[in-house]
């Protein structure tokens, strides 16, 4: 053998080598064969979609803060989630349907592979997003109406595949409807709200006869799914410190705890935060104690909607700095200035103050103004700051005219300062509160 | 054996959808597997198929998070043989054979082209009557140069196992090769 069996059978060899020699391959054809494979792949990477459960608490995460539009259809998400976990929810607890009980092939029945096989094909035949929508309904309730029956019969052994495939099309609905024709998406999306709706009514209407045979594992299935929608809203601030694609390392700023957070497509992003970055997190935490992210940004962003917190990083640099300007520049002028020349300079002083305190100005007025002036007051305040303390220091000790000086811009940098700290005051309340 | 940790570098960007790895991925692969493909099923345009399903196989696989952890090569391998035992099952083989006849050598004889094919036709139906991990051992190791190491990833059995697979296999071929040639 050529490879790795030497003293093959000289026979087998050559009847073996006719498979040796393949026909030249069509280039043309190798190369759309890549070029599908990597367009498959980038559709792949778009196509990963969260769960419905993730799904799930997004809107309710979504419909605590603001109106909602979910997948562009006017609704109160909670409305919906609601609905649908109740949905869920009693389905799990769901009971006998005497009323569905009617004649329908169920699983393990002969005729059952047609009937799924049957809706497979009508789902890969429709080329039109609104009507596989309604074909999903439509499959959901087919198997809401076999689970009704499978109880009443008491075979609990298929229930958990019904209940899978029940959710598997209830999941397909509604994320269909974000293929669906803008024109027909409102209607549509009404419809499978009052679908969802009426599963929900027919499940609560019959869970009262369940049968005792399957009502254990039913109060099980209850309490797993209320234990699944059993989340509660959480915040926190932290430094990014890894930013995965479906998970986020945040080392929490109160206690220095690297907590991971999941991240969905329903969780918002503020958009160019980077790894470092000091952000705010929302989330929701399961009963696990995992955390998915329902919005993450910039701490200081927070402040922007607030009107006040802008100031609360600018207003901490410029009193920091400030501060230690102006100390240091009131002892030296005040000692030195004792006198003399208090009027005479002042004017003097004030026109040469007004070059250093135009750099302090410019720091000051930016921040003042409402900040554009993230980015740049901090740069900027750090350098002047350092700037103006070493040059007031050097004028007091030499000249009279720097005693005036100092005195002018501390007048100047005790107003800003005033302003910040009256800003930073309030923010801290509304924060606390 | 060699490019196995690449392999894994490959995959972990693969899994990250970088499209660098993945067209890494396609081009060290896609000849071999087509090479593969074509010697068993005997038709260039179904072993275009089977290169094209696996490879989109691949993707499935990472993108629900499987998928292989470091043979991916001998991982490939195994979804397109999976991919030929389907066709073949299904009955659609060996009826597009005049396309291979033609792309074969210029400088034949029709009837040597002929013979040809219907010799090579021997070979790929004696090697679907061994068992399909013999199937793959023989062939993975003897046209496809892989190591031991990868062919038992291929066929998920030990390297002992697949030196077993290979001496039965070869002695099933052999008989069998005795039967066609006394077969009218």
């Amino acid at each position: 053998m050529k490879n790795s069996s030497p003293d093959l059978d000289p026979e087998l060899t050559a009847f073996l080598e006719n498979l040796r020699d393949v026909p030249e391959r069509n280039m043309e054809r190798a190369a759309r064969g890549r070029e599908m494979f990597l367009t498959e792949a980038r559709d792949s990477q778009l196509a990963v979609s969260p769960s419905l459960f993730h799904r799930l608490i997004g809107w309710i995460a979504i419909s605590r803060s603001k109106e909602v539009t979910v997948m562009n259809w006017k609704l109160a998400p909670i409305t919906l989630a609601v609905v649908i976990a109740v949905g869920i929810t009693t389905l799990f607890g769901s009971a006998v349907a005497t009323a569905y009980a009617s004649q329908v092939s169920l699983p393990g029945e002969a005729l059952y592979s047609v009937k799924t096989g049957l809706e497979s094909a009508q789902l890969a035949l429709s080329r039109d997003a609104a009507r596989e929508v309604r074909l999903h309904l439509r499959f959901a309730q087919n198997r809401l109406e076999e689970l009704a029956e499978l109880i009443r019969l008491g075979q609990s052994d298929q229930l958990a595949d019904v209940i899978a495939e029940f959710e598997f099309h209830m999941e397909a609905a509604i994320e269909g409807l974000d293929d669906v024709d803008p024109d027909e998406h409102e209607p549509l999306a009404a419809a499978v709200m009052q679908a969802l709706s009426r599963y929900a009514q027919i499940l609560t209407s019959l869970s009262s006869s369940a049968p005792e045979l399957v009502r254990e594992a039913i109060e099980e299935a209850i309490q797993a799914s209320e234990t699944r929608m059993g989340m509660h809203e959480v915040e926190f601030m932290g430094f990014v410190i890894e930013m995965g694609k479906d998970t986020w390392a945040i080392e929490r700023a109160l206690d220095g705890e690297l907590v991971p957070v999941s991240i969905t497509d329903e969780t918002e992003i503020e958009e160019g935060i980077v790894e470092g970055d000091l952000v705010r997190v929302e989330a929701l935490e399961n009963y696990e104690g995992a955390l998915i992210a329902v919005e993450i940004k910039f701490a200081d962003e927070n402040e922007n909607e607030n009107g006040n917190e802008n100031e609360n990083a600018n207003e901490n640099e410029n009193e920091n700095e400030n501060g230690n300007e102006n100390e240091n520049a009131n002892e030296n002028e005040n000692e030195n200035e004792n006198g003399n020349e208090n009027e005479n300079e002042n004017a003097s002083e004030n026109e040469n103050e007004n070059e250093n305190e135009n750099e302090n100005g410019n720091e000051n007025e930016n921040e003042n103004g409402n900040e554009n002036e993230n980015g740049n007051e901090n740069e900027n305040e750090n350098e002047n700051g350092n700037e103006n303390e070493n040059e007031n220091e050097n004028e007091n000790e030499n000249e009279n005219e720097n005693e005036n000086e100092n005195e002018n811009e501390n007048e100047n940098e005790n107003e800003n300062e005033n302003e910040n700290e009256n800003e930073n005051e309030n923010e801290n309340e509304n924060e606390n509160s | 054996m060699s490019g196995m940790l690449d392999d894994q570098a490959l995959l972990a960007g693969a899994r990250r959808y970088e499209e660098q790895a993945l067209a890494e991925i396609y081009d060290r692969y896609n000849l071999g597997l087509y090479r593969y493909c074509v010697r068993l099923l005997g038709d260039p345009d179904t072993a275009e198929d089977c290169v094209a399903e696996t490879y989109s196989r691949l993707l499935r696989a990472l993108r629900s998070g499987g998928g292989p952890n470091d043979y991916l090569r001998a991982y490939l391998y195994r979804v397109a043989h999976n991919w030929i035992v389907d066709y073949r099952r299904k009955g659609e083989s060996e009826d597009r054979t005049l396309e291979f006849v033609t792309t074969d050598g210029t400088d034949k004889s029709p009837s040597e082209i002929v013979q040809g094919e219907i010799d090579r036709k021997d070979v790929r139906d004696a090697l679907f009557q061994l068992t399909p991990d013999q199937r793959q051992v023989i062939v993975l190791k003897y046209f496809e140069g892989l190591s031991n190491e990868e062919v038992a990833a291929a066929v998920d059995k030990t390297i002992g196992a697949v030196k077993s697979l290979q001496n039965r296999g070869l002695a099933s071929l052999k008989r069998l090769m005795t039967v066609q040639e006394n077969t009218p």
